[in-house]
Formats: structure tokens, sequence, C-alpha cells
């Protein structure tokens, strides 16, 4: 597997680190939208840093791999892009955190 | 793995990030302001009126102040089921103080043998004002997660208890001031450190 969405799916794979999750940029988001319900794309820009291009291209390939769900709705005139982790990327980020937690274990042991 | 957040630290930054706009400390300070310009009304019908009035400004200049400068700078966010808890524990606090300061004002003002206790014991209801205070603010300050509301029930509990050798109006001008000046720190660079979005950040997003 070369591309990250590709990764995304062998993560089910034991032994094998999810790396669409892995990137820092998205580790970051994912771990915002963790432990959060739910949060708008401004916010996410404003706790990250990231600019708008950066954060578009990232929770595109989150949504992708069908870790984050984007709803866009207008408050009043205004449009407002809600994004939450869904159950299945709550369920990646938990594995892929446990994974790197062992990781990092077993590396204290050699 | 340094790049592995420390999640609890990541939430409460998150939302300690969307208090980080000066303006408790700007509604607590001005609640107080409003106490001591209301002291000043010789006429105590006119006190209650210009104290009710002003009151219910201050909740709205808030609630919109929190829609107008907060929410455009910061986004929407919705916190985890732990916060709404907290949140809720901090909302029956404040109502059953609020409550329990117009029992006793009722009771001050309605005359009879109630009125005549507290107006003989103003130092003992004074203190336990004070007291009563620090115990809100100390429950607000832990289950919302904002320290600085412990300075502003000192503040409030110096108020009540009429600690200062002023009179009841000076103390509250007074202590209004004090907790309103670094709300007012507070607000100003949040409005440096974060601008309103460009259109196209708020309108292309996601």
């Amino acid at each position: 597997m070369t591309t990250d969405e590709g990764n995304a799916h062998s993560a089910a794979q034991p032994g094998v680190i999810d790396r669409l999750i892995h990137e820092p940029a998205r580790l970051m988001l994912m771990s915002y939208l963790y432990v959060v319900d739910g949060a708008d794309f401004l916010f996410l820009m404003r706790q990250t840093g990231m600019t708008q291009g950066n954060l578009s291209s990232h929770l595109s390939k989150l949504e992708q791999a069908g870790y984050i769900d984007v709803e866009k709705k207008f408050v009043g005139k205004k449009p407002r892009t809600m994004i939450r982790a869904t159950g299945e990327g709550r369920e990646a980020f938990q594995e892929y955190r446990q994974r790197m937690e062992s990781i990092l274990e077993e590396s204290k042991g050699e | 793995m340094s790049s592995q957040p420390n999640l609890k630290e990541l939430e409460r930054r998150a939302w300690r990030s969307m208090h980080d706009d000066g303006l408790w400390e700007l509604f607590l300070g001005a609640t107080l302001l409003i106490l001591g310009v209301s002291a000043l009304v010789r006429v105590e019908s006119w006190a209650i009126a210009v104290h009710l009035i002003l009151s219910v400004g201050i909740v709205v200049s808030m609630v919109m102040a929190k829609r107008l400068i907060t929410v455009p700078r910061m986004g929407v966010v919705n916190f985890g089921p732990g916060r709404r808890e907290k949140h809720r524990k901090t909302t029956a606090l404040l109502l059953f103080s609020f409550g329990l300061g117009a029992a006793l004002f009722l009771a001050i003002a309605s005359g009879g043998s109630i009125s005549t206790w507290f107006r003989g014991n103003l130092g003992l209801v004074n203190l336990f004002a004070g007291v009563w205070a620090l115990v809100v603010f100390g429950g607000m300050a832990y289950w919302l997660d904002h320290p600085r509301l412990l300075f502003a029930g000192l503040v409030y509990a110096a108020v009540f208890s009429h600690l200062l050798p002023v009179g009841t109006a000076m103390t509250a001008l007074v202590g209004g001031t004090v907790i309103i000046i670094p709300g007012l720190i507070m607000l100003i660079r949040f409005l440096r450190k974060y601008p309103l979005p460009t259109g196209a950040e708020v309108h292309d997003n996601g």
C-alpha cells in the first residue's frame, strides 16, 4: 500500500500503523475530534493553526476513509461546516493510540 | 512519540481557548458596578428598578458578545458529556444562589421579625454573604475549569463582607473596576490574536 487511504484500511492488520492517522496534521485533527462531540471548520483551523487549504485537504482524506462526518448547513445566511468523528474513526484512533503505546513500551524494553 | 498528544490536556486547551475572551471578567465586574450604581440611588424602589434594568442589560450584552465576538472568531464546538454535566452543575449552583439571594432580599424588604433580625446582625449576614460568594465562585472555577474566577470570587467576597472601610457603593464600584480591568486587557489581546476570518475562510470552509 502506498497511499494514505490504502494504509488506512491496512491498519486492521496486526502490527500495522494506520498511516492516515499517523500523519501529524491528521493526528492532531483526529485528536481534537476525538475529545469533542463536534466542531466547525473555523474552530479546527484556530486550534490546529492550519491554513484553510491544508485543513480542507486533510479533512477530505479523513472523510474518504470514513473517519469523520462532514455536514454542511446554513445558520441564518451563513454557511457552517460541522465535523464529527464517526464511530469507525473513533475506533481507528483508539486502535492507533494503543498500537503506538505498545510500540513505545516495546522500544523501552530494548 | 512526541506527536502523541495528551488528550485530556488537548481538550482542556480547547475549552479554555473559548473562554480567553475576558467576557466572564467583564460580566462579573459589570455586575458589581451595577450593584454600586444602584446603591448610589437614594430612593429604594428606584434603586431596585435601576438594578434590575441594568442587570438584564448586562446579561443580554454577555450573550450577544459571545455570539458576536467569540463565535465568529473561534468557531463552534460541542464539548463532550463531561463538560455538559459540569455546566449543568454550575447552572444549578448559580440558580440556587440567585434564589437564595432573592429570598434574603425579600425577607429583609418585607419588614417584620426576619427583617429586624437581619438588620440587627448585619455583620454576620455580610460575613455569610462573603463566604457564600467564595463557595459559589469556587464551584464555578472548579466545574468550569476557569481558575480566574477565583480572583473574581475573592473580590466579591471582599465586597459582600464589607472588608473595605468605605461605603457599599464605593466598595462595589472599586471591586467591579478591579475585575473589569484584566477582563478588558484580555478582550483586547483576544481581538488582536483572533481577528475576524476573511470571507473566503468563512464561506468556502470544508
